[in-house]
Formats: C-alpha cells, sequence, structure tokens
C-alpha cells in the first residue's frame, strides 16, 4: 500500500528531526546564551503547506481510483447471497439455489457474489477480513456488496460493529470452494436428513421443542423464523455462531443452558431430559 | 441577602474551608475544581481501562463478562472524553486565559462558577449508573441498540441526561471564553498578539457552541424514543437510525479537536519557553488551527463509510478529511523548527511538549491511512482505530496536558512540582503508552475488532494482547507517580518564583500563586510576547510586579451557582426515576436564577 510507504517516509524524518534536535541544541549548563529570535519564514510556510496539500492529492487520486473500482455494480450472472443478521447470528441464503444456511457461508471461487445485507435488530457490520472490506448492517436498509473470491480457502469473519452482549461472539466462517464442491454442497442442503433419522426419537423432540423456531430444510420443519436454520448442522465446524467447536458433547451442552456456552444468546432454556437431549444431538448431528 | 462592601483578596491556600470553595466565583480557585475534580474522574476512568485491558490479557479470559465489559469500555470512552479530557481543559482555560490577557477574572465569574458545578453534578449522575447498570452501547450510543427494547435498564437515560448537564456546561463556559477573551484582552493585545494558548481557547469555544446545541437535540431524540415511545430511530417503525449517526458524529468529530486543540496551545506555549526562541510561524500555527476547527465540521462522515452512504458521499468525505492533514501537518513542521538552532531546556514540561509532537505525528499518519475510505473499510471497528485515536487523545491530549500541568503547577500553587521524579514519570508514561497502543496497530491489521470482551486463541493476537497490557499496567505506575508528586508540590517546601521557566506571556508577570485580583494595575502590552521582551529586548515592562496591598474589587462570592446547578441536575434525576422531582428540580432552578440576579455585584468599588 503506497499510502503507508509515505506515512514511514513522513514518519521517519519528523521523529528523526525531533530526537536530532532534542540532543543536538540542548542547552549545556552555563550556557546562558540567547539563540537567534527567528520568528518564521513565509517562502518555507508556503513550501511546507504546498508539499503536504501535493502528497493529500496523489493520494486523495489512488484513493478514488479504488473507490471506483469498488462501487462498480454486479454484473449478470454473480451469485445472489443474502445476509440477514440477528443478535448473535448470520443467515445467508442463496434465493437462486433455494438454499439457506447460518453461520457458514460457502462461495464459488472466481464467481462474482452479490452480497445484501440486511439487519433484523440492531445495526451489525458483515466483515471477512481477508476476503471482503466491511459492509454495515442496519436496520432499514439493504445495503450491498460486490465482490470476488479468488483463492480457496478457510475464512475467519465477525461482527465488527458493537451490537450487544455477546458481539464478540458473533462470528462467522467463509468457505472459499471450487465449483464442483459448490454444487455438492449445495446439493447436501436440500436433501434433509435419511429417512432413519427422521424417524429416530430425536426427531420427535424436535418437532416438539424445536421446530417453532428452527428450520431444517427437505423436512415438515419449514416455519421456525426466529432461531438460526439448522440444515445440515452436521455439516457445519462451529456452533452458535463460532463460539465452540461443534461436537456432540457441546450441542448437548448448549441445548441444556445457552447462555452458559454463549452467555446473551436468546435461546430459552428448554429444560429436556438428559435423555431428549442426546435423542435431538443424535438427530441434529446426523444432518449432513 | 448580603450586601458585601468590601471584599478582600482571599489567600489561596488549599486549606480554604468548604465555604470558600463552594461559593468561590475566583477563576483560580475554579480552574483548582476542575482540575482536581477532572482528575479524579480520570483516575475512575483509568481503572476502567485497567480492567478492560486485564480481561484482554489472554484469550477466553473471564474477568470481566461481556455485560460488565460493555458498561465498563462505554464509561471508559464517555468518562475520559466528558469528564476528564474536557474539564482538564476547562482547568485549564480558567487558571490561564485571564492571566495570559491582562484581565481580573473571566467577564463572567458567577457563570463560570455555574459551568463548573454543572460538570461536577453531570459527572456524578453519569457514574452513579454504576448502581442501576451503567450505559452500555459505546459512547457513540448507536441506536436501535441503545433503545428500550434492546438496553433496557437506565443506563442510557443516565447517559443521556448526564451528557446533556455536561453540555449545558460546555456550552455555558464556551460563551463565557468568547466573551472574556474578545472584551478584556488588556491594552495593546490585539488578535495577533494573542497568546497562542489563548487562541486554541477561543476556537475550541467556538466549536463547542457549534457542536453541542445539534447533538443535545439528538440525545433528546433518543430520551423521547426511551421514555415516550416516539420512534425517531426505530427502523422497524419508519425511524432512521443512521440520522443518530450524522447527528451524533456532527458533534463527536469536532470533538475530537476540541479535546486536541487546547493541548495543542499548551504545547505551542510550552516549547517556545524551554526552546528560548519565539515559535515559529505564529500566524501559520493561529491559521492551521482556525482551518482545522472549520474542516472538523465537515468530515463527519468518514465515521460512516461502512454504512452505505454510497461512493460519491465517501469520495467527498474522503477528500474533505485528507485535507485535514494540511493544518496539522504545518502545526507539527512549525513545532518542529521552533527546536531548530534552539537552546533546549531539557524539562519535564518540555520532554511531556516534545513527547506530545512525536506522538500527535503518528496519530495523524494514520488517521492519513484510513482517511481513505477503502483502507478504512479495512480498519474501521479494528484495534487499528484504537490505536489511532489514543496516539492522538492519549499520546497528544493527556501528553500535552501532563506538560501543562507542571508548566503552570507552579504559577497555580507558588511550588514547583519535583523535576526529578518527574522526568521518571515522563519515562513511564511514554515506555508504558507506546508499549499500550503501538501494538494495537498490528491487532488492527490482524483482523482484531474493537468492543470485544473476548477473543478466541490461535488467531496470532495473544503476544501483541498481552504487551498492550503490560504497557497499560506501566502507564497506571506511572500515574500512581504522577499523584505522589502532586500530594508532594501540595507540601513540598520548594517555592516558585514569579517566573520559574523564563516565559514570555503574561501569566509570568503576577505572582506565584497570582494575588486574587490577578494584576494590581492592568498591563499594556506592546507584542506577542510582553514579559520576553521586557527581559531581553528592552521593552517595557508590561506591568509592575502585583503586591496585593492594593484594594481591588471583585466579585463576591455566590452560592447561587450551585442550587442552580443542583436544581438542573435534580430535574434531570426525577426524569429517570421520579418525575415530581423534575418539578421541584426546576422550582430551585428558576428560584436560584431570580436570587441571582438580585445578587449585588458592584458593591464597593474601588
Amino acid at each position: 500500500m503506497p499510502i503507508l510507504w509515505i506515512a514511514l517516509v513522513i514518519f521517519v524524518a519528523i521523529e528523526g528531526f525531533l530526537i536530532f534536535s532534542m540532543v543536538k541544541y540542548r542547552r549545556r549548563p552555563g550556557n546562558e546564551e540567547i539563540p537567534k529570535q527567528v520568528h518564521g519564514d513565509n517562502r518555507l510556510e508556503f513550501v511546507w503547506t504546498v508539499i503536504p496539500a501535493v502528497i493529500v492529492l496523489v493520494i486523495a487520486v489512488m484513493t478514488f481510483k479504488t473507490m471506483a473500482i469498488q462501487a462498480e455494480a454486479p454484473g449478470k450472472g454473480a451469485l445472489v447471497v443474502e445476509v440477514s443478521a440477528s443478535q448473535w447470528w448470520w443467515e445467508f441464503s442463496y434465493p437462486e439455489l433455494g438454499v439457506v444456511t447460518a453461520n457458514e457461508l460457502y462461495l464459488p471461487i472466481g464467481q462474482e457474489i452479490d452480497l445484501r445485507v440486511r439487519a433484523n435488530d440492531v445495526i451489525h457490520s458483515f466483515w471477512i477480513p481477508k476476503l471482503a472490506g466491511k459492509i454495515d448492517v442496519v436496520p432499514g436498509v439493504e445495503n450491498r456488496k460486490t465482490f470476488v473470491a479468488e483463492q480457496l480457502g478457510r475464512y475467519q469473519g465477525q461482527c465488527s460493529e458493537f451490537c450487544g452482549i455477546a458481539h464478540a461472539q458473533m462470528r462467522l466462517l467463509a468457505f472459499v470452494v471450487t465449483p464442483v464442491e459448490f454444487e455438492e454442497w449445495a446439493a447436501k442442503q436440500l436433501t434433509g436428513p435419511s429417512a432413519e433419522a427422521a424417524a429416530s426419537a430425536g426427531a420427535g423432540v424436535f418437532a416438539a421443542q424445536c421446530a417453532a423456531c428452527h428450520s431444517i430444510q427437505g423436512t415438515a420443519f419449514t416455519f421456525g423464523q426466529i432461531g438460526p436454520e439448522l440444515t445440515a448442522l452436521g455439516m457445519r465446524e462451529t456452533l452458535g455462531a463460532g463460539t465452540v467447536a461443534n461436537t456432540p458433547e457441546n450441542l448437548a451442552a448448549w441445548i441444556r443452558e445457552p447462555t452458559a456456552v454463549k452467555p446473551g444468546a436468546l435461546m430459552p432454556e428448554l429444560g429436556l431430559a438428559e435423555d431428549d437431549i442426546s435423542a435431538v444431538v443424535a438427530y441434529l448431528e446426523e444432518l449432513r | 441577602m448580603a450586601t458585601i462592601t468590601q471584599s478582600l483578596p482571599r489567600t489561596q491556600s488549599w486549606r480554604s474551608g468548604a465555604w470558600d470553595w463552594i461559593t468561590t466565583v475566583d477563576h483560580k480557585q475554579i480552574a483548582k475544581l476542575y482540575l482536581f475534580a477532572a482528575a479524579a474522574f480520570f483516575a475512575i476512568a483509568g481503572l476502567e481501562a485497567m480492567l478492560l485491558r486485564t480481561q484482554l490479557a489472554v484469550p477466553d479470559n473471564t474477568v470481566v463478562d461481556g455485560a460488565a465489559y460493555n458498561q465498563l469500555f462505554t464509561m471508559h470512552g464517555v468518562s475520559m472524553i466528558f469528564l476528564a479530557v474536557m474539564p482538564l481543559n476547562a482547568g485549564f482555560f480558567n487558571l490561564v486565559v485571564p492571566l495570559q490577557i491582562g484581565a481580573r477574572d473571566v467577564a463572567f465569574p458567577r457563570l463560570n462558577a455555574l459551568s463548573f458545578w454543572l460538570f461536577l453534578f453531570g459527572g456524578i449522575l453519569l457514574n452513579v449508573s454504576f448502581f442501576s447498570g451503567a450505559p452500555d452501547g459505546g459512547w457513540f450510543a448507536y441506536p436501535p441498540l441503545t433503545e428500550k427494547a434492546f438496553s433496557p435498564n437506565n443506563g442510557m437515560e443516565h447517559w443521556i441526561l448526564g451528557l446533556a448537564v455536561l453540555g449545558t456546561s460546555s456550552i455555558i463556559s464556551s460563551i463565557n471564553f468568547i466573551v472574556t477573551i474578545l472584551n478584556l484582552r488588556a491594552p495593546g493585545m490585539r488578535l495577533t498578539r494573542m497568546p497562542l494558548f489563548t487562541w486554541m481557547t477561543l476556537i475550541t469555544s467556538f466549536l463547542i457552541i457549534f457542536a453541542f446545541p445539534p447533538f443535545t437535540v439528538a440525545a433528546i431524540l433518543l430520551l423521547t424514543d426511551r421514555v415516550v415511545g416516539t420512534v425517531f430511530f426505530d427502523a422497524s417503525a419508519g425511524g432512521d437510525p443512521l440520522l443518530w449517526q450524522h447527528m451524533f458524529w456532527f458533534m463527536g468529530h469536532p470533538e475530537v479537536y476540541v479535546l486536541i486543540l487546547p493541548p495543542m496551545g499548551v504545547v505551542s506555549e510550552v516549547i517556545p519557553t524551554f526552546s528560548r526562541k519565539p515559535l515559529f510561524g505564529y500566524t501559520a500555527v493561529v491559521f492551521s488551527g482556525i482551518s482545522i476547527g472549520f474542516l472538523g465540521f465537515a468530515v463527519w462522515a468518514h465515521h460512516m463509510f461502512a454504512v452505505g452512504l454510497g461512493p460519491v458521499a465517501n469520495a467527498v468525505f474522503t477528500a474533505m478529511t485528507m485535507l485535514i492533514a494540511i493544518p496539522t501537518g504545518v502545526k507539527v513542521l512549525n513545532w518542529s523548527a521552533t527546536l531548530f538552532r534552539a537552546s533546549i531546556k531539557i524539562t519535564t514540561p518540555m520532554l511531556f511538549a516534545v513527547s506530545f509532537v512525536g506522538l500527535f505525528t503518528v496519530g495523524g499518519l494514520s488517521g492519513m491511512m484510513h482517511a481513505a475510505s477503502p483502507v478504512d473499510l479495512q480498519h474501521t471497528d479494528t484495534y487499528f482505530i484504537v490505536a489511532h485515536f489514543h496516539y492522538v487523545l492519549f499520546g497528544g491530549s493527556v501528553f500535552g496536558i501532563l506538560a501543562g500541568v507542571y508548566y503552570w503547577w507552579p504559577k497555580l500553587t507558588g511550588r514547583m512540582l519535583s523535576e526529578g521524579w518527574g522526568k521518571i514519570h515522563w519515562f513511564l508514561m511514554f515506555a508504558g503508552f507506546n508499549l499500550t497502543f503501538a501494538p494495537m496497530h498490528m491487532l488492527g491489521n490482524d483482523g482484531m475488532p474493537r468492543r470485544v470482551y473476548t477473543y478466541a486463541a490461535g488467531q496470532g493476537w495473544d503476544g501483541w494482547n498481552l504487551v498492550a497490557t503490560a504497557g497499560a499496567y506501566t502507564t497506571a505506575a506511572g500515574f500512581l507517580l504522577f499523584v505522589f508528586i502532586v500530594l508532594k508540590g501540595m507540601r513540598g517546601e520548594k517555592r516558585a518564583g514569579d517566573d520559574p521557566w523564563d516565559g514570555a506571556t503574561l501569566e509570568w508577570a503576577t505572582a506565584s500563586p497570582p494575588v486574587e485580583h490577578n494584576f494590581d494595575v492592568i498591563p499594556t502590552v506592546g507584542s506577542n510576547r510582553p514579559v520576553w521582551d521586557a527581559k531581553y529586548e528592552g521593552a517595557a515592562a508590561p506591568v509592575e510586579p502585583a503586591t496585593g496591598e492594593v484594594q481591588i474589587h471583585m466579585p463576591p462570592p455566590s452560592y447561587w451557582p450551585i442550587v442552580l446547578a443542583a436544581g438542573l441536575a435534580l430535574a434531570a434525576v426525577g426524569i429517570i426515576y421520579f418525575l415530581p422531582l423534575s418539578i421541584v428540580g426546576l422550582l430551585i432552578t428558576f428560584y436560584a436564577i431570580f436570587a441571582w440576579t438580585q445578587e449585588p455585584t458592584e458593591a464597593g468599588a474601588h
């Protein structure tokens, strides 16, 4: 970044001069001499007003060029991803594919992404540092960001606008994958649980206790809108928007007492029996 | 009502009785009140910072939980800005400005007392919120997070009303200082001969009276949202949360210059004094201060680059923000040029002042970097920003204020602060400050967001966080040493002369501490360095040394300012807890105004 180099040069020059002067011109004991009383120099003032002005102009032009590139509207064929932010988790939906998921975002490499962000409660900010700059998620406004993921990999992201108690744990993960992997992933999101899983005791617990808030695609439970989508939960790396690793133990702990895992989490304590917890954990972890 | 026929000069003693402190209208006593009350609030806000840094020392730490952390960082920011740096600056306005312009006091001494009491009560109103749940929405208090639905306790009401009271205090004091500076200058002191600190006070005062009223309106809109159910900032009912951001930052950005311009004034006094040279480019420094003041009102949306204002607005605010680099650069270069071929006496105030220039430069350069909105889209809301503004407001403002304390303490009290301990203090502060905040540049670049109470291990943030916390403890040790130095300076025997630093401006032409009426005879000024020119250039002395033996009429003490302030504070408390209290508070306020107008002020002219 050229701005950094300009800043470094100025930094070294100014700090160097301050230290030099403090050493070179320090008053030695017994020296009562009055230095020459220089009140200023208009030519010098002119020069060091104009030079910063020129530097500023150069930086401004470079900045505007970058801004123009970033401001380009998405082309046709861009993949639309709708981001919906709530305290303290993310929903990602791909309207063209019918896929909805939470907290872990999959993106095909090389394809232009047309990100549209909306907030459900307070202001959040969508930020994956190494993938794309940030865009605030403001209630009542749809903000958009266009970018292309250029390298395969796993990227960490985080809400970057202060949004309350669990702001620190409103994290997300993004996976940039090949187009083929992306299609496989999307297809899995739509298939739903295996017949065995659908008939398990856990499915019954889910229907009674969870489905009012959470949805799973490919099942009858697609009406819950309050909590995060749980489709293909078994495929996810973390629970609670990046709070803990996705293991059966952590999932059970979460269901037992959500705020013990993530202070502030809005999911209520359901008071489930331990048997029901194990059953529903087994059911959810089977979703993959 | 008492009629005072003759007010004798009061002794400037720390052991003045409580009643003297409560009723004083003497700008020097009010300066002491400001400095000590602000120091107390500074200590509270500093403790909050220590808790924050302790929590962040290691990943997944559990010293405080998220709820407590949010209250602590909110109160740390609000307190440092409104209860520490602003009133410390106000303390210096009070202490220095009337002396520098050769006046007997400020234009409205009782209003001055009112400003102080409003500040004290506003600060207490903010801090007592810890008992019922402190504000937890950040100092910026963005709705909807600060609406009742998401922040149900009374913390935000304390925030809104506390800041409303503090804003009233600041506006009153700004009007007072504008009138004082424009009307009470000594004969011969044209604006172009006015000392730099007084200049910066004048500019700051104008910034405050333009920035605070719109913010107060916004705060009251938020109050009605919370208390009576309006929906100004509630998007789900058609309100606009971004409206708050505009109104807030229209105050919030000029506020930065409110915090930094007075310390710039301090530095512009200290550096020339210990260089034995005039400030290089007096006119350029004054005009760059003025242009910073103007530009400061045209850059607020650079706090909002990520909210989706669109590329045109972002480009305009990028350009305006970059423009500010020019006058600030001019200031830095002029301070530096003052050192060139100087005879530099390395004293504690000088060390703090030169550190100010060096550290402020770092903050200015990092500011320049994220003035570019594409850079800012990565940096905003990360620790890079935390590093940036602490370099400006701590490395800048606080170091400047400390330079001012060491520089003017002898004038205020007649005693010196220890130079030996002072230099150790400076070293602890300088090392601790850089250890704390330099690593935050790296943390921000590595993607650590602000305002998180915890972070996971293994993201490359652990080491720098530990270093920053160690730096914070070093800084805290520096402040403890400073408390010791000040206590020593209050009792110590080392007497300061009237002009201990070989100064150039009028405050050095009166006694240390100054007599109550400042000068026996109003000085006459022939240059912008009247005292220096009398000592070294053969000019006539601006004034004979004050003896304190003449009888000069000074305004009598008054308790109506504190009564009025208490009435307003009570009215604010009533809005939060019990509405009839507000009515009582307002009745007290109005009665105090009435009684104030009936008080004799013209008794016993000299």
